[in-house]
């Protein structure tokens, strides 16, 4: 085990972290997050004490092989030029897509998720992957405590949740009609709580990659639902207009607050981060083909698509896109953001 | 900053990106890959740069930044200069094959020394991927090079043909492009950089070569059917193009 592994293990063993007999450190709080409900999980789980994750993955989840092992999903992190004994905390690390990656960049990852599950599918792949520099966290990321011990934290798909609470079984619950009493929350006010916590565990110096849906994404206006409550327009609505909508339909308030560009940097910087830098993602974070600067990187934009490979609906979206990007030079409505922010 | 211009495009599992200063000009480019076909193919394209580097009189700058492992990044520099638009086929792209063969057969010409009847493979010799600088071009893109491993001429009836392809798919050439072409290559033979065996058929021929040597392009060909435009030729159009550039040697 290398020093700086046994350092970070004996930091979260001091953070009130219990490791477990499976090498897990656990916070004690419980909680659930995932695509699966929880009987696909254990069914899952199962499945991959038995084989290896990819083959557990396309006997059970076949649906979701891209997202976990596509390479594409690491595109954000050459961002990021990842220092060799860095520290890296992924907040929400799910089923590990870029803990993985951060991890063969030879930083020491901490992989941080509430789902259980989540982690062991996590530290499996690294195993099978001879990857040995993540450490799984078992913890609410709200309720993280690492004062100064990152050099890298990403949040990618993750602000949007965090005024969430509760267990969520997301095939039952996006979309879903689901009464939920939030109280007085402040989604904003709670998503800026969040990004100083990651602030704090962050070392000076050290830097934020948030990935993220624009709320002006130029096809919430063509019809494609807000990604979030699966409603359509809502994204694009006044907080309080959404807000109605959603408790008429779902049953439960808007709280899964997408930003613009200008918005986002502000939210950043209330939270304290400085030198922010925003990108345009195209089509979507999740699989970039173009990461482009916001400042003065249209010019970069080009046809990233294969007219053979894309549905007519998506031919119609890219050609609208095409349009906005290329002669409009429209960046306010590009898909997706990713901020780079230094604390 | 950085931009991410392309993420594991035609089946490669590589990541390119440039760096751009203050006023929006390149300084860099970056490629960078954390799978192992991908890993492969950067350090292919190390040793394709470093033979394409012995042979010739400018020196491209290329630095491993970050080698682990499971990871690959390695910078570039910029290269400023012209680059042709392989889509519009042969006839517009005609006076950029000339200089395009003229360099291949300045690189692979009389001079190189290959194994047997086999010489370096460049395996992607597209005009996508030629820099048309000032003092004369630069051949791009080495991620599947091997050093010895393809007839002499390979490559750049490679070029000639992919040109050849965007302009016609299936469809008949017309007889000026198959009149240049068949400079190009008679080109090739007089500099001393064509495989015999190339003078006949030679566009069956190098597709055949593709076919059986399928491995040196490793998983991408399986991934990506476009990554060669050359295979989708069918097998009328070829004959009828192979009959139409049959050379006189002399």
């Amino acid at each position: 085990m290398s020093p700086l592994i046994t350092e970070i293990e004996q930091i979260l063993k001091s953070s009130d972290y219990k490791k477990d007999g499976k090498g897990f450190f656990m916070s004690g709080r419980k909680g659930y997050w995932s695509n699966l409900n929880k009987e696909e999980n254990e069914k899952f789980i199962e499945r991959l004490e038995k084989v290896g994750p990819r083959e557990a993955v396309r006997e059970v989840i076949p649906q979701y092989e891209n997202i976990i092992f596509s390479p594409r999903r690491e595109g954000a992190l050459e961002l990021l030029n990842i220092q060799k004994g860095s520290v890296a905390i992924d907040y929400g690390c799910m089923w590990g897509a870029l803990s993985v990656g951060m991890a063969k960049r030879e930083a020491l990852v901490l992989a941080i998720d509430q789902t259980l599950d989540s982690l062991r599918f996590t530290s499996r792949r690294a195993k099978f992957e001879n990857i040995d520099n993540i450490i799984c966290v078992q913890d609410d990321i709200r309720r993280v405590k690492l004062s100064n011990l990152a050099d890298y934290s990403i949040v990618n798909g993750v602000l949007e949740w965090i005024p969430e609470f509760g267990t969520i079984e997301l095939k039952k619950y996006y979309g879903k009609k689901s009464v939920k009493d939030y109280g007085n929350i402040d989604p904003e006010n709670s998503q800026m709580e969040f990004l100083k916590l990651v602030k704090r565990n962050l070392k000076v110096g050290g830097k934020l990659l948030l990935a993220i849906e624009n709320r002006f994404d130029y096809s919430h206006f063509l019809g494609k639902p807000d990604p979030h409550p699966n409603l359509l327009f809502t994204a694009l609505l006044p907080r309080f207009l959404a807000n109605a909508v959603s408790r008429f339909f779902l049953g439960r308030s808007y709280v899964n607050y997408i930003y613009s560009f200008p918005k986002l940097m502000e939210l950043l910087a209330k939270s304290g981060f400085k030198n922010i830098d925003l990108y345009m993602v195209f089509p979507d974070y999740r699989y970039p083909s173009l990461i482009l600067p916001y400042e003065g990187g249209m010019d970069r934009y080009y046809k990233y698509w294969e007219w053979s490979k894309v549905s007519w609906k998506r031919k119609i979206a890219y050609s609208i896109e095409y349009f906005l990007m290329k002669y409009l030079k429209a960046r306010f409505f590009a898909p997706s953001i990713i901020a780079i922010a230094e604390k | 900053m950085k931009s991410l211009i392309r993420n594991c495009t035609h089946g490669s599992e590589i990541f390119l990106l440039e760096e751009i200063d203050s006023s929006g000009n390149v300084r860099a480019i970056f490629k960078a890959s954390s799978s192992p076909d991908g890993g492969e193919n950067l350090r292919q394209e190390l040793r394709g740069f470093k033979w394409y580097n012995s042979r010739h009189n400018r020196k491209i700058e290329v630095v491993v930044e970050h080698e682990t492992g499971h990871y690959i990044r390695i910078k570039y520099e910029y290269l400023k200069g012209f680059k042709s638009d392989f889509r519009n086929g042969y006839w517009q792209n005609k006076n950029w094959i000339v200089k395009a063969i003229d360099h291949y057969c300045d690189i692979w010409g009389s001079r190189t020394k290959g194994s047997g009847e086999l010489f370096p493979l460049h395996g992607d010799l597209s005009l996508d991927n030629y820099i048309f600088m000032d003092n004369g071009p630069i051949i791009l893109d080495w991620e599947h090079f091997s050093e010895r491993a393809a007839p002499l001429g390979f490559d750049g009836l490679y070029l000639i043909f992919e040109a050849l392809w965007f302009e016609i798919k299936n469809k008949t050439p017309q007889k000026k492009t198959l009149s240049h072409l068949k400079d190009m290559i008679a080109l090739m033979h007089d500099r001393d950089c064509l495989d015999h065996k190339y003078i006949l058929n030679p566009l069956s021929q190098i597709i055949q070569f593709i076919q059986t040597n399928s491995s040196l392009w490793g998983t991408q060909l399986k991934n990506c059917v476009n990554k060669l435009p050359i295979l989708l030729f069918e097998k009328q159009a070829i004959d009828k193009i192979d009959r139409g550039i049959k050379i006189k040697v002399g």
